[in-house]
């Protein structure tokens, strides 16, 4: 064959077009080929030469159980693999909807998340500055006492990845017991926008679509989100269509070049803030152009604008004031603003504008970590509300979490300093007394004063008693507010040396946050406990404990129940229901009370759905009704409202708000908004005019510094950084600077370059043309490196309305390091 | 006709025709195959440095353009170590040497390779060379088929080409000052089968491993694979006719 090929081609000159497609041919013929290689020569049994340590490993000595990943909110299911009581593999779950049997890097390695070798084994207390071994029985007696001597003085800070039991006991305790509503999470630095979003904009929380969009829509807009690297399963989802041969255009809005990049076909860099504005403009042409979906909007929307003085649900406005607001954002008007070309303006209000086009919305920390947060949510769903890509499979504006149970438990369950469980909010007196019955606590427990949000409980814990903290003793359960509070020098360091302060840490390994703490829990993680989270998509998932903790560590709910019934003992009223029984009062068959704040009783009884089942009883209020616990043992996870059909089935909803899907919407009414801000239906359209963000560049400090993730690191690293494949793939942080900046400073990669705000510097590697590109006058950091601590350097700003901080912009100075 | 085209004279290029060329330019047209599509994967178009006209980009902030003829040797990107090999697509003759059968050693070999690269079995590997690019055509240049590249053998992939490659498979980064570990691991993975059962000896063994994200059985055990893993019997296509699957593993955790 290839003296033939050499023939063909002796007239080299004359024949070249001939000749490069043969070769072409014979290349891709021998690949093809390829499979027809070789001789029978081997032995036929030779494959299994190797019979003396023969192990058909993984068939019968390792037993398998489904949990969802412990890392971002996708909510992926994997299949855990243990043997000899560690887990030693991890597979996708193909029976999962939501990752199909595919996982990202992070989630194939989850299981080694628990075998670092510096795990926390035991409580430690500081003692001469020094963390000390002690036993869980003084570590629990020393918390109770610390709560006991001042309980308006003590914070529960929680997170996202609280499972839902964890989160539920953490709130009952907190404002049915301590009368106390000092509690919030890290989420909301985190998702505070997307709520506040959703509120103003149906009335009630969470997406009415569901990932099941991702595989409808015909064109997938991603503003200011990055999911190849940070829902890396959900953008497969979507860019996996097109090794099918099916189209979908991607468009990204964003403020540098990412990975999610890529796979689009449109890239429209925004100048930071300007998101607002691009909404506006995309607002104006439908109206301007007349494509905008009237019927739609005569039938199920409103209009609102912000009030005066601000207000949440603002104030209502015509369809003609509306109009007459946009007006001012012209494409070029918006180009002037935002930097985006007044062309792609318009080619994004003509694709809103088509009633052929599926268009799904996806977002996450770009619009939530933005001091107008809750505005731009309002924005993007105003578009999609006033465009009707609403309702329809494909036709969806969808914000994504970034925690495993941001949804589940903070939002769900309500762990934050308003809220009470299922909806509902402390300054509600129904809400109250609703809570107090299902809780069976006196009348007048639960204060119907909101509690600190988290920028306000950790600036006044660390402001001295003496200079008006009203803080004193504060508890962390996992989460790491050491390295991803903003502006940590003002909000965590200022810890360090107080006399008067106490800090309580639940964690699983040594981190930025233990190292201030006075007293630290070793905590059991994921599969090493029971638990449910609750995902992106109103997903509510169950796993079993599969493997012990090690050492002497233990579940979160167990401690939160231990210093309870210690502070029960005390003789703390709060601990006490209406009968005068202990708060966490759980019986046997028998009727008979189990010990459960005693660890060797823990698990006698499933506490997990002793305290699911009571927190269901809150669920029916915002529709959002919850399945019975045995439901989610047998499935993947069931999205709510789980409504029970006449025939006794479980049937979960996919799209909220819509007829013959959502069991809440009356037959005939097509799209109802039925939790409705005006009760009447409908969802508000909200017009919010774009203003400058509190920092911008100027002479002193003139780029851009934004803050987010990378694939291989979930959130300050603690659980990745300790595994090797991850670690090495991304061992440190760095700075992300275009080349034409780094030209103009001197650097080339690998050098270090200094950050430096009017809050605090760092040293970082620059990288040019790296994982990510921003564009000229901005640089980009990962917060995963607790060596490098980014937020030393960020701004404590936050929305108005949500109380989320802004991590995505603020100004720095850049330049080379001098070595001395 | 060498003669003529004395200013492309590589010295593969200018000797007499036969394999050695025949090698070189299927190595060229691979490239360039290779290149296009990757190219035509990637319709966004790098921004560049907020020039928009030619004239913009001559000025400072443009970057330095290189002539083809100095390409070689200004290497681009972290695969620029691969830059001056050829590269041939797996085949009979590029990736075996005679055939011999398997052996106990040289499938302890095999499987020790694996384990290198896989943190348990059924782990996605890490990418043990850097990349710098992220679309899937660039992986599936080479490691669609499998291909030759000097004395490196990029194998085959053994599942269907996803979009995202890099979504599970993780590179090291080699672009800073390495530092050390951040910290060190106790977990012992699954490790590696080492043969399914059998029902008798001589009877076909039942696969000893699941075959999720394993479909291609000729990825590892075809003439691409590492040379303890091949099959003694290529001619035959249909695997599964004679390998069952292993129902345990196949529906591993199903029964919740």
């Amino acid at each position: 064959m290839n003296q033939q090929r050499a023939q063909q081609a002796s007239p080299f000159e004359s024949d070249r077009r001939n000749f490069l497609k043969l070769t072409a041919m014979a290349a891709a013929t021998s690949v093809a080929s390829s499979t027809a290689f070789g001789s029978s020569a081997f032995g036929e049994t030779a494959f299994g030469a190797d019979s003396t340590d023969a192990t058909e490993a993984g068939a019968s000595d390792v037993r398998w159980d489904k949990a969802p990943c412990r890392f971002c909110g996708t909510g992926c299911h994997v299949q855990v693999g243990v043997r000899e009581g560690k887990v030693v593999a991890i597979a996708g779950d193909p029976l999962a909807e939501v990752n199909k049997g595919l996982l990202c890097m992070k989630g194939y390695h989850v299981g080694l998340a628990l075998y670092g070798k510096d795990r926390l084994t035991q409580p430690l207390l500081r003692v001469d500055g020094e963390l000390q071994p002690i036993s869980w029985e003084r570590a629990i007696q020393i918390a109770a006492e610390k709560i006991h001597a001042a309980p308006e003085r003590f914070a529960f800070y929680g997170s996202g990845q609280w499972t839902i039991p964890e989160g539920y006991a953490a709130q009952k305790f907190m404002k049915g017991g301590l009368g106390n509503n000092h509690i919030d999470p890290n989420a909301r630095l985190c998702m505070a926008s997307a709520v506040t979003g959703f509120i103003a904009t149906y009335g009630v929380d969470e997406p009415a679509g569901c990932y099941d969009d991702l595989d409808q829509c015909d064109v997938l807009i991603t503003w200011g989100n990055n999911p190849a690297e940070m829902h890396p399963v959900l953008y497969s989802r979507v860019v996996d269509r097109r090794s099918r041969g099916e189209t979908v255009e991607i468009i990204d809005i964003s403020t540098r070049r990412t990975r999610t990049t890529e796979h689009a076909q449109r890239h429209l860099v925004f100048r930071p803030h300007s998101d607002l504005a691009i909404a506006n403009g995309i607002a104006h042409l439908l109206i301007a152009n007349g494509n905008y979906d009237e019927e739609f909007v005569n039938k199920h929307c409103a209009f609102r604008a912000p009030s005066d003085p601000p207000t949440l649900p603002g104030r209502p406005i015509s369809f003609d004031e509306y109009k007459g607001f946009v007006a001012e954002y012209t494409p070029e008007h918006v180009e002037k603003i935002s930097g985006v070309p007044a062309d792609e303006i318009r080619y994004l209000a003509a694709l809103f504008g088509r009633r052929d086009v599926k268009i799904t919305s996806l977002w996450c920390m770009g619009m939530n970590q933005h001091t107008q947060g809750t505005a731009i949510n309002c924005l993007v769903h105003g578009i999609h509300l006033l465009s009707g890509h609403f309702g329809r499979a494909g036709d969806a504006p969808t914000s994504l979490t970034g925690q495993p149970s941001a949804c589940g438990t903070v939002r769900e369950v309500g762990t934050l300093a308003h809220a009470l469980p299922g909806g509902r909010v402390v300054m509600n007196s129904e809400h109250r007394a609703q809570s107090e019955q299902i809780w069976n606590v006196p009348a007048g427990r639960i204060s119907p004063m909101p509690g600190f949000h988290t920028v306000a409980m950790w600036d006044s814990f660390c402001t001295p008693l003496a200079d008006g903290g009203k803080l004193d003793t504060l508890w962390v359960q996992v989460t790491n507010p050491g390295q991803t509070l903003p502006n940590l020098h003002k909000l965590f360091n200022r810890k360090e040396g107080l006399e008067d302060k106490f800090l309580i840490v639940s964690e699983v390994y040594p981190t930025a946050t233990t190292a201030l703490a006075d007293l630290v829990f070793p905590s059991a993680m994921w599969v090493e406990k029971n638990g449910m989270f609750g995902n992106s998509e109103r997903r509510t998932q169950q796993w079993f404990k599969q493997v012990e903790p090690p050492g002497d560590a233990r579940d979160d709910v167990w401690q939160t129940i231990a210093v309870a019934h210690r502070l029960h003992e005390l003789g703390v009223p709060g601990m006490k229901d209406k009968d005068g029984r202990f708060l966490f009062r759980e019986e046997d068959s028998g009727g008979k009370e189990v010990p459960i704040w005693e660890w060797e009783h823990y698990y006698d009884l499933n506490v997990d759905e002793r305290l699911f089942e009571e927190y269901r009883k809150f669920t029916r209020l915002k529709h959002k009704d919850l399945a019975p616990y045995s439901e989610y043992v047998k499935t993947r996870g069931l999205r709510w409202p789980v409504v029970q059909s006449d025939a006794g089935e479980w049937r979960e909803t996919r799209f909220r708000f819509v007829e013959e899907q959502d069991p809440y919407v009356a037959k005939g009414k097509g799209i109802d908004f039925y939790h409705s801000p005006t009760h009447d239906g409908r969802a508000q359209v909200w017009f919010s005019p774009y203003v400058d963000p509190p920092e911008s560049p100027d002479e002193a400090y003139p780029f851009w510094l934004c803050t987010g993730r990378v694939i291989e690191h979930w959130h300050t690293g603690t659980m990745t950084r300790r595994i090797p494949q991850l670690d090495r793939a991304m061992p440190r942080a760095y700075v992300e600077l275009h080349r034409a900046d780094a030209e103009a400073l001197g650097v080339t990669s690998g050098d270090v370059v200094v950050i430096e705000s009017r809050r605090g510097r760092i040293e970082l590697p620059a990288w040019i043309d790296g994982r990510g590109q921003p564009p000229r006058g901005s640089v980009f950091v990962p917060f995963f490196d607790e060596s490098k601590l980014i937020n030393e350097v960020t701004l404590d700003a936050y929305d108005p309305f949500s109380k989320q901080p802004d991590y995505k912009k603020c100004a720095v100075s850049v330049r080379k390091l001098v070595k001395p | 006709m060498s003669e003529d085209r004395g200013g492309l004279s590589t010295p593969l290029a200018v000797g007499p025709l036969g394999p050695a060329l025949t090698l070189f330019l299927t190595g060229v047209v691979a490239i360039a195959l290779v290149g296009f599509v990757v190219g035509v994967s990637h319709p966004v178009s790098v921004p560049t440095a907020g020039s928009s006209s030619p004239s913009a980009l001559e000025s400072s902030e443009g970057l330095p353009s290189v002539t083809y003829s100095e390409l070689r040797q200004h290497p681009i990107g972290p695969n620029r170590d691969f830059q001056s090999w050829p590269v041939a697509f797996a085949t009979a003759d590029s990736l075996s040497t005679e055939p011999r059968p398997v052996t106990a050693a040289s499938k302890r070999l095999a499987l020790d390779e694996r384990s290198e690269r896989r943190a348990f079995n059924g782990a996605p590997p890490t990418i043990p060379h850097a990349v710098d690019a992220t679309s899937s055509a660039a992986c599936l240049g080479c490691h669609g088929g499998g291909a030759v590249i000097g004395d490196r053998v990029a194998r085959p992939i053994p599942h269907a080409a996803f979009e995202n490659c890099q979504q599970c498979h993780a590179a090291e980064l080699d672009v800073f000052e390495k530092v050390p570990a951040f910290a060190h691991s106790s977990f012992e993975g699954l490790p590696e089968p080492t043969e399914g059962s059998r029902a008798w000896p001589g009877a076909p063994p039942v696969m000893p491993h699941s075959t999720q994200m394993r479909e291609e059985c000729i990825a590892c055990h075809g003439p691409a694979g590492r040379e303890g893993l091949r099959t003694s019997h290529p001619e035959r296509k249909v695997c599964t006719q004679c390998h069952a699957s292993s129902a345990d593993l196949e529906r591993r955790g199903a029964e919740r």
